[in-house]
């Protein structure tokens, strides 16, 4: 079974794309088969922690010139993971930026199939996850990633705005959508903000309460975290909260 | 009258609820995504907007890509019949294609918007 996984929240910096590329790191690590892609098309991030060799973007994909077979990069040897981890990549060109952003909704409409059918053709290829990084917020390019997964990671800092502000788009986007979801509490200065105090939030589980750490940030931006450091206690949140995921589709 | 009259009577009274219920539905629509143009696809926003009966049968066409009313009421745990009422309701609304393969009649989440532009 191959399940889709769309790492999402609110507002930005809340280390959504830190926690995107460890879990997919936590995952290969575990032997799965993992593809991640940049669905942040309007401030890409990947491309700067990964250098991908290739010219062929995720743009190329919605835009309808070759499918996400094309596009995906197998950084399974350079990472040394005993399952597979391929990345796609959004263009991190403001030319590219600039045009993307620039798309209407009937664009948007099309883009959202054209997901959909990636994640049909990744299955098929025997990807076991499909971790999709999500831009903050509610606009076409994250709801079209979170409207293409089964299950969304919410990821929250625990500060009222955050938290109101993930109250709106439980109800008013991942309900709506009939979505699985499941809560992260990033960067907490106080421990156990939410989590194990409070299992649930919004009636959504909380798999973890992460503390802020800066060597974290620090060194996500070169590499996958977790692989460099399993034993952190980073990391260990990371593999406990890829564990449950699964669970929840047993 | 004769039965097949009244039947046939019934069935075009009928149609006019149908009609009438998707004009309702069409005006609860928020103003802004009110456009014939914008109405020939379904984007993710005006799936958010739709009445949640709605919203299920065309969430499950897209993940089922195209699919007859029994494939799509097998997800939807709703009977047949149910189910190919609300579908016919997204195709007058332009958001969904209906079409026939031999004997089964198909529906798709509308794909009349181009992506090259």
């Amino acid at each position: 079974m191959s399940i889709t996984i769309a790492v999402h929240s609110c507002k930005g910096g809340t280390g959504k794309t830190s926690i995107a590329i460890n879990l997919a790191g936590a995952y290969a690590a575990s032997g799965k088969n993992v593809c991640l892609l940049d669905l942040d098309s309007k401030a890409p991030y990947l491309s700067s922690v990964f250098s991908p060799q290739s010219k062929q973007w995720i743009n190329d994909v919605l835009f309808g010139k070759c499918t996400v077979m094309d596009v995906i990069h197998d950084i399974s040897d350079e990472i040394g993971v005993s399952g597979k981890l391929y990345i796609g990549f959004s263009d991190p060109d403001i030319i590219a930026i600039r045009d993307i952003s620039s798309k209407d909704r009937k664009w948007q409409a099309k883009a959202l199939q054209v997901i959909m059918d990636a994640k049909k053709h990744l299955t098929s290829a025997g990807m076991d996850v499909i971790i999709l990084d999500t831009g903050p917020g509610v606009d076409f390019s994250s709801i079209n990633a979170v409207a293409a997964a089964e299950y969304v990671l919410i990821v929250v800092k625990p500060n009222k705005p955050c938290l109101v502000g993930t109250g709106q788009v439980v109800n008013g986007v991942y309900k709506l959508l009939g979505k699985k979801c499941g809560i992260i509490e990033n960067m907490c200065h106080e421990t156990h903000f939410l989590h194990p105090l409070s299992n649930t939030l919004f009636d959504m589980p909380v798999l973890a309460s992460i503390p802020c750490m800066c060597d974290v940030q620090l060194k996500t931006d070169t590499g996958i975290f977790t692989l460099k450091e399993p034993d952190h206690i980073f990391s260990n949140s990371i593999s406990k909260i890829a564990d449950k995921i699964l669970e929840q589709f047993d | 009258m004769s039965e097949s009259i009244t039947l046939e009577k019934l069935y075009e009274k009928l149609q006019q609820i149908n009609d009438k219920l998707d004009c309702f539905l069409q005006e609860r629509t928020p103003s802004n995504i009110i456009d014939s143009n914008i109405l020939e696809s379904l984007d993710v926003m005006t799936l958010l907007s739709l009445p949640d009966h709605l919203r299920m049968s065309a969430s499950t066409l897209f993940e089922l890509g195209k699919a007859t009313a029994d494939e799509v009421s097998n997800v939807t745990s709703k009977e047949r019949a149910v189910e190919s009422n609300y579908l016919n309701q997204l195709v007058r609304m332009g958001h969904v294609e209906k079409f026939r393969e031999g004997r089964k009649v198909y529906f798709r989440i509308n794909e009349r918007s181009e992506i090259n532009k």
